[in-house]
Order: structure tokens, then C-alpha cells, then sequence
């Protein structure tokens, strides 16, 4: 995976897969520190002990095994190669918090990728899970959960292309603004 | 042998660099993780790689590569194009694998 957006789509589908109704997306660079921070929380059917003990290994990845696929071991090897580490905590029946680590400068970390369109389509194609977005840059924060676009837009689906396009500009340009104020 | 003498032959499409298509090409090089690409490419060598964002120009300008191929049909980043025009990086392009690209290269006698 080229890019970070698609470690996050791919983490984020395995909390659906595992039956989360609340996901939790957070993206934290931290300037001084020079690290990027990727965390997802859900509150999923969680992974048992022993997978998760061989969570990071890929040959014990075929899905017969287990529900995830080669995600884990490739966003375990590229914390590695830039300084950083991936840390996973699950407990069966409470859910998965995963934090992903790397040096926010390291010259083999992946780029973000189109993040913007990342969340857009986890936010729209599924409603019915509360998702919670956001992204922190040094003490500056901005968020976005399925909650909050609920509450403005009450019963009118996500995935009405008006609003889709909305949640498009509101989260690129929010984040972008996180970027530009440094 | 020129950078311009592999861009018909290897069917690669200019993205940056023109201008500086009379640079000497003397050997290759391939990788995608750029820490390695950084301490081991050649001075001067074609580099054919799969990565496409901005950090492959820093490690071009850094060790002095002659020019990049991005292979595979991978897009290039606006960002890495834009540095590359400021840094004059020649920057190529081809839809073929990294492997492909260097059995060509070989003919060619690089």
C-alpha cells in the first residue's frame, strides 16, 4: 500500500468486518516530536489472544485462519522502516485500538494519500455505524463524526450527492487549514 | 548514452526535464525504499522505481540520480512534479514493470 489513507481504509473495514457499530479514526502529527500517529478504536467483536499474538506475521494470513488479511503485517512493516511501531490492544467482546507510529519526517514513510476521500467513504457507504474523525496537527484539532452530520441533516441520507460533496469540501478544507496555520 | 536515447526505444512519456534530456546516463538503478535508493544508486544512473510522491525528488537532487522512471502506470504526484520542475529533475514515466523497463535498459546496453 502506497499510502497511509489506504492502511486506514483497510484497518477501518476489518473494524466493520468485525462488527463494530463505533469506529474511531484519529490522524496526529506533532511537529516538535517529528512523529505521525494513526489511531483506530472500535468497539468490535475484538481478536482473540492467539491471533492476536500472530497478528503481525504473514504467513499465518490466509483468512481461512483468520478475518484479516495482509494489511496488519505490511502497516507493521512500514512503522518499522520509519522509526516507528505498531501497537495493537484488542479484548473479545469490547473491541481493537490499534496505533500505528512512524516518524513524521522519515524519508520512507508513505504519503497520506487522499485521506479526504478515504473517510468520505467510509462516513457514506456505512450510515449505520458512528464513525469519529479527526486530525490533529501539533495543539490545532478538527473533527467529524456521523453523529454530528446526522444531527445538522437529520433523516436526508449521507450519500445525497449534495452532501456528499459538502463533507468533501468541509473535511479538505479543514484539514488543509490545519496545515496552512503552522 | 543520453537520457533522450532510452525515451523512444522504452516508450517513456517526458513528465519533467525537457530541457535536460542531454544529461549522460551511465548505469541503473531500482528500488522503492528510498532510505536504500539514498545510500546505494549510483551517481548518474537511470532509477526505476514504483514510488511516485514528492520524496523520490529529494532522493534524486540528494544522490545525484540522472533521471527517474516511475513504472507500472503509477500516477505522479502534482507535489513531486512541481519540485521536480523547480529542481529540474527529469522525470519519466511507462506503464511497464520495473522489470520490464530494465530488461530494455540492458539492450540498450546500460
Amino acid at each position: 500500500m502506497k499510502e497511509l489513507s489506504y492502511h486506514i481504509l483497510d484497518i477501518a473495514n476489518n473494524s466493520i468486518r468485525a462488527n463494530a457499530t463505533n469506529i474511531t479514526i484519529n490522524v496526529s502529527e506533532d511537529l516538535e516530536k517529528d512523529t505521525l500517529e494513526l489511531t483506530i478504536i472500535d468497539n468490535g467483536k475484538g481478536i482473540p489472544p492467539q491471533i492476536l499474538k500472530e497478528i503481525k506475521n504473514p504467513f499465518v494470513t490466509s483468512r481461512t485462519t483468520r478475518k484479516v488479511g495482509l494489511g496488519i503485517p505490511l502497516l507493521n512493516d512500514t512503522c518499522q522502516n520509519c522509526n516507528g511501531r505498531l501497537k495493537i490492544d484488542s479484548e473479545l467482546g469490547k473491541g481493537t485500538c490499534l496505533k500505528a507510529t512512524m516518524e513524521l519526517s522519515h524519508i520512507d514513510r508513505p504519503p497520506m494519500g487522499n485521506l479526504v476521500s478515504t473517510i468520505l467513504t467510509l462516513l457514506i457507504s456505512h450510515e449505520t455505524i458512528q464513525i469519529q474523525f479527526s486530525y490533529t496537527v501539533d495543539n490545532q484539532s478538527f473533527s467529524l463524526s456521523t453523529q454530528m452530520l446526522k444531527d445538522i441533516l437529520g433523516d436526508i441520507p449521507l450519500s445525497t450527492p449534495e452532501i456528499s460533496q459538502w463533507i468533501r469540501e468541509y473535511l479538505s478544507e479543514n484539514i488543509s487549514a490545519l496545515h496552512n496555520s503552522e | 548514452m543520453q537520457i533522450k536515447d532510452i525515451i523512444s526505444p522504452l516508450n517513456l512519456k517526458v513528465v519533467t526535464g525537457e530541457n535536460a534530456l542531454d544529461k549522460t546516463i551511465e548505469t541503473g538503478y531500482i528500488g522503492d525504499l528510498l532510505s536504500v535508493v539514498m545510500g546505494k544508486a549510483p551517481e548518474g544512473c537511470v532509477w526505476v522505481t514504483v514510488q511516485s510522491h514528492i520524496n523520490i525528488v529529494a532522493v534524486a537532487t540528494l544522490a545525484d540520480i540522472g533521471c527517474i522512471i516511475v513504472s507500472e502506470g503509477f500516477v505522479i504526484d502534482d507535489e513531486a512534479i512541481q519540485k521536480a520542475v523547480e529542481e529540474n529533475v527529469v522525470l519519466l514515466s511507462s506503464e511497464e514493470s520495473s522489470y520490464a523497463i530494465a530488461k530494455k535498459l540492458g539492450q540498450l546496453g546500460i
